[in-house]
């Protein structure tokens, strides 16, 4: 039984060190070789064929960079990076959503850009991308992707109730709604009301009413503004501007519904006009409704292509720098329907001439707002979208749920 | 001197049965460490993370001590907890009882038994998330299938937002989850009902037994084991379920439709609350074996004649 063990013991100590040394013998005639981590996100299908022919088209061109790719699902991705870093194994360079970036900052875990970037490379973004995600006055990011969302209308559907154009002021865009349900039978104004995005849904109205999520450090989501433009939505839903069932309606399903011609008017990105034209859905697209004193501020919303402290940060500068250049720009904004970060790409006649970007691009120029880049922003969110979905299904009123949602703002924000 | 060379009689066969014993721990030693890296470390560290101090990462900086707990109760866990309550007792109650029917049916020597056990597997067969998909698309208010067969037999008059409140979004749910629950549960109990000694079954038939009687005097005593086992283990797959809460409702509106899972989650990845996240799962761990437990003592202590 011992000489058994013995020989068990020596079996696997002659196996182990044969790992050893064929592990040894690879690494040393490799060492040359780098390899990165890049963690992308995937905004569609087509997402998986692209970053893929990317990525070897880099390593092509950067023969002693290996670039380990990992393509995750947009609704895992916080989850999946947060238990990487946690267990250690943070990316080299990741795609991330903008409302991450203080916590990666505050925790240290991000590389600044700025003695990286060049004034010739900065130079060739719009201004806007780079400053909607600038943190503490430092640029830790590169736009990735963006995207600015605007009121898009369906033609037939005005054309049909006797409306002659989109409504400039939310008080005009509840009269428009009803009457289009009232004479097409068809859903108004189509509003989100069911997971992530219902708060910002929310804020597209409580900023045309000249609200604000916080001040100061603390939530004013108690603020007359505000409390309006949640009692506004509310009334609208009551009196059928609304498609039926708001509680239920996610963004992605009430895109279905607009792009099959049963939706008014919606608030949304470039791709909702391509998949509507697709559909030979006549579309027109203007500025989000603001009441009358406010000065109307289209929002932006932009993803962040982010470097990780750690080693390799030269190669995964360059790698960043390969992902910024016109081709892959092109690409990307092309396939997924997002607004050019760069001039160079904007200024394709693809993007200038095209119905679907022109009047987003136009916005891109003027004046824009984003979202806050705060620490905790995810909760925050979470907070505004229960208090609203509990206001729009009657659980409790527009005042109570938006108190009981700013003592947990103010708290997120300490 | 020949008694003398000899062992002591029956020394021989307890040194043999030692050394079996060792050898046999020796050949275990692999399976133990794995199930103890498997099982026992997430147990620590769900310890660790519940009293501990957590950054946004999940990694534990320091003792938080109860501090963990005490915040649980104003972040909801009292309706959460309430919530898991109904989602667990109104998928297990009828998937036991369904199963329990369909298993004893495709028992019995009927055309098509084979055809019929076969059909029962499909819902095993397809994940979980497709699952919740489909649903999620079958009940939607404005496209879904199930409001236009209703609208078309004229048995609702206008669509009804399904997935709008948790009033009708938890039954609707629920239904898919005792959907999904039916085929591995009636497998296990047509397995049990097949063990039954068939001179058993032919002396209860002699005896005159037949139709519900014979099911639940004869047969039912007999799949005690089995309906043991079922009830166990689709106490835990419940209890803790997610995927189809979380595709189609996200536990919303408001958290209405949210059990202690969807709670654990958002805390963890939505708020960063690792360590109050370590702490409601800790709870529902404790609850869960806490119910196993008493489940099993209960049933042994009225010999199986609790369902």
């Amino acid at each position: 039984m011992h000489r058994r063990l013995w020989a068990l013991g020596a079996m696997a100590t002659l196996l182990l060190s044969g790992c050893g040394s064929s592990t040894a013998s690879s690494s040393s005639s490799n060492s040359k070789q780098i390899t990165i981590t890049f963690d992308a996100m995937e905004y569609s299908a087509a997402s998986n064929k692209y970053f893929p022919a990317f990525v070897k088209e880099f390593e092509a061109s950067h023969p002693n960079i290996h670039v380990h790719l990992r393509v995750i699902n947009w609704s895992l991705g916080h989850q999946v990076l947060d238990t990487e870093i946690g267990g250690g194994h943070a990316p080299n360079v990741a795609i991330i959503g903008t409302r991450w970036l203080p916590s990666y900052v505050n925790s240290g875990l991000l590389v600044p850009l700025t003695s990286f970037m060049t004034p010739t490379f900065s130079k060739e973004f719009y201004p806007a991308a780079l400053a909607s995600i600038r943190y503490k006055n430092v640029q830790y990011s590169l736009p990735e992707a963006m995207s600015i969302r605007l009121m898009v209308y369906n033609k037939s559907l005005f054309s049909k109730a006797g409306i002659s154009g989109p409504p400039k002021t939310w008080s005009q865009l509840a009269t428009d709604a009803i009457k289009i349900h009232r004479i097409t039978g068809q859903s108004g104004y189509g509003l989100v009301g069911s997971q992530v995005e219902t708060s910002l849904d929310y804020w597209y109205t409580m900023w045309g009413f000249g609200g604000h999520i916080f001040r100061n450090g603390r939530g004013t989501l108690t603020s007359a503004p505000d409390l309006k433009a949640l009692e506004y939505l509310d009334n609208l839903i009551k009196s059928g501007g609304t498609e039926p069932n708001v509680t239920a309606s996610t963004r992605a399903g009430l895109e279905t519904q607009f792009s099959s011609g049963k939706v008014g008017m919606m608030i949304d990105g470039p791709w909702l006009v391509k998949e509507a034209l697709a559909n030979h859905i006549p579309v027109g697209v203007a500025s989000i409704p603001a009441q009358p004193g406010v000065s109307p501020l289209n929002p932006a919303i932009t993803d962040s292509m982010v470097m990780f402290k750690g080693p390799n940060e030269k190669a995964s500068w360059e790698f960043m720098k390969f992902m910024f250049t016109k081709p892959i720009r092109t690409t990307f904004d092309k396939t997924e329907g997002m607004l050019p970060t760069m001039k160079t790409v904007g200024a394709e006649s693809y993007f200038e001439k095209s119905p679907v970007f022109r009047p987003y691009l136009k916005a891109l120029s003027g004046p824009t707002r984003h979202e806050p880049v705060v620490p905790h922003f995810d909760a925050i969110s979470l907070a505004v979208t229960n208090a609203v979905e509990a206001a729009y299904s009657h659980v409790t009123s527009p005042q109570q749920a938006l108190s009981q949602a700013n003592a947990k703002v103010t708290a997120a924000l300490k | 001197m020949k008694n003398t060379a000899c062992p002591p009689k029956g020394s021989e066969p307890l040194m043999s049965t030692s050394r079996h014993r060792w050898q046999g721990l020796i050949y275990l030693m692999p399976a133990l460490l794995v199930i103890t890296m498997a099982v026992g470390y997430p147990i620590v560290h769900l310890f660790e993370m519940a009293f501990g101090q957590t950054n946004s990462f999940g990694i534990i900086t320091g003792n938080a001590g109860f501090k963990n707990f005490s915040g649980l109760f104003a972040s909801g866990l009292m309706r959460v907890m309430l919530n898991t309550v109904i989602w667990t007792a109104g998928i297990l109650v009828p998937t036991i009882i369904i199963s329990l029917a369909l298993a004893y049916a495709v028992s019995l020597p009927l055309k098509g038994q084979s055809f019929f056990r076969t059909i029962i597997i499909i819902p095993w067969a397809i994940p979980l998330t497709i699952v919740a998909i489909l649903g999620d698309m079958a009940f939607n208010s404005t496209y879904g299938q199930v409001n236009t067969l209703l609208l078309q037999l004229h048995l609702i008059s206008h669509p009804i937002g399904w997935l709008a409140t948790a009033r009708t979004s938890f039954p609707v749910m629920m239904i898919l989850a005792i959907w999904v629950s039916i085929p591995f549960t009636t497998l296990t109990l047509l397995s049990g009902i097949q063990a039954v000694p068939g001179e058993i079954l032919e002396a209860s038939a002699i005896d005159g037994a037949k139709g519900f009687y014979r099911f639940r005097k004869i047969i039912l005593p007999q799949i005690t084991n089995a309906l043991q086992l079922v009830v166990l283990i689709n106490l835990a797959y419940i209890f803790n379920s997610f995927p189809i809460i979380w595709i189609m409702t996200q536990g919303g509106p408001a958290s209405t439709s949210s059990t202690i899972t969807i709670f654990v989650y958002q805390l963890a990845f939505t708020l960063g609350q690792f360590g109050q996240a370590g702490a409601a799962a800790l709870l529902a761990f404790i609850i869960l074996m806490g119910l196993g437990v008493a489940y099993v003592k209960v049933y042994r202590r009225t010999e199986g004649n609790l369902l």
